[in-house]
């Protein structure tokens, strides 16, 4: 719990340093990507013990797809992990961002599919995909200024 | 009530304080000693770890996606 705690603070704290300009631009990138990661591990986290708890009453069927979705994100974050060591400004954009971009909406529109959206527990599982989505966005927003 | 979903629920809860907190900001003090003059070898450094959690991450994804 205290992991979660942890990672839930720095990821909150982080979210402000993406508009940091002072801040070099390599700097700022690593710093959005742990933002992405901790974001998506909050909600791996979060969706796991919910579950588990039987306090997100989802079926085991509907619990599989989501986990399939978020293997894919932490898939395209290392792939995206591993092409920021070595990028240029010049680069073209990673890929890797649509492909969290696709994962993570596929998982808010299972949600919807499965007849979950109005559940309680549902709001904050579909809040910290629209975080993660919304952090995507903001990486792509900090690749264009580079350009 | 059982312990599981106590800590559940104190996650839950936890997420929602530090939304607030940082609307307020009380925290935004803070954001300075992310990463301040860190090198490439450290970004790199911060990255590898990136990978290396993601890796963990994903491993557990698969054996939940797997019904294991």
């Amino acid at each position: 719990m205290h992991k979660v705690m942890r990672k839930t603070i720095i990821a909150l704290v982080l979210s402000f340093s993406i508009g940091c300009s002072a801040l070099p631009l390599k700097q700022t990138l690593v710093t959005s990507v742990q933002i992405i990661e901790t974001s998506a591990g909050a909600l791996q986290d979060t969706e796991n013990a919910a579950y588990k708890a039987q306090l997100w009453k989802i079926s085991p069927e509907a619990h599989r797809e989501i986990n399939k979705r978020l293997s894919r994100i932490f898939a395209a974050q290392i792939k995206l992990a591993e092409v920021l060591k070595v990028w240029k400004a010049s680069d073209p954009y990673p890929l890797e961002l649509s492909e969290i971009v696709a994962a993570t909406t596929e998982i808010i529109d299972l949600i919807s599919k499965y007849g979950y959206a109005d559940d309680p527990q549902s709001q904050v599982i579909l809040t910290m995909l629209k975080a993660i989505l919304k952090n995507v966005t903001t990486f792509t927003a900090i690749l264009g200024g580079a350009k | 009530v059982n312990k599981t979903e106590i800590d559940v629920w104190i996650q839950i809860g936890t997420l929602l304080l530090n939304a607030g907190l940082v609307i307020s900001g009380g925290i935004q003090s803070l954001i300075h000693s992310v990463h301040p003059g860190a090198t490439e070898g450290q970004l790199n450094a911060i990255l590898d770890g990136i990978i290396a959690d993601a890796t963990v991450r994903k491993a557990r994804a698969d054996a939940e996606a797997a019904g294991k």
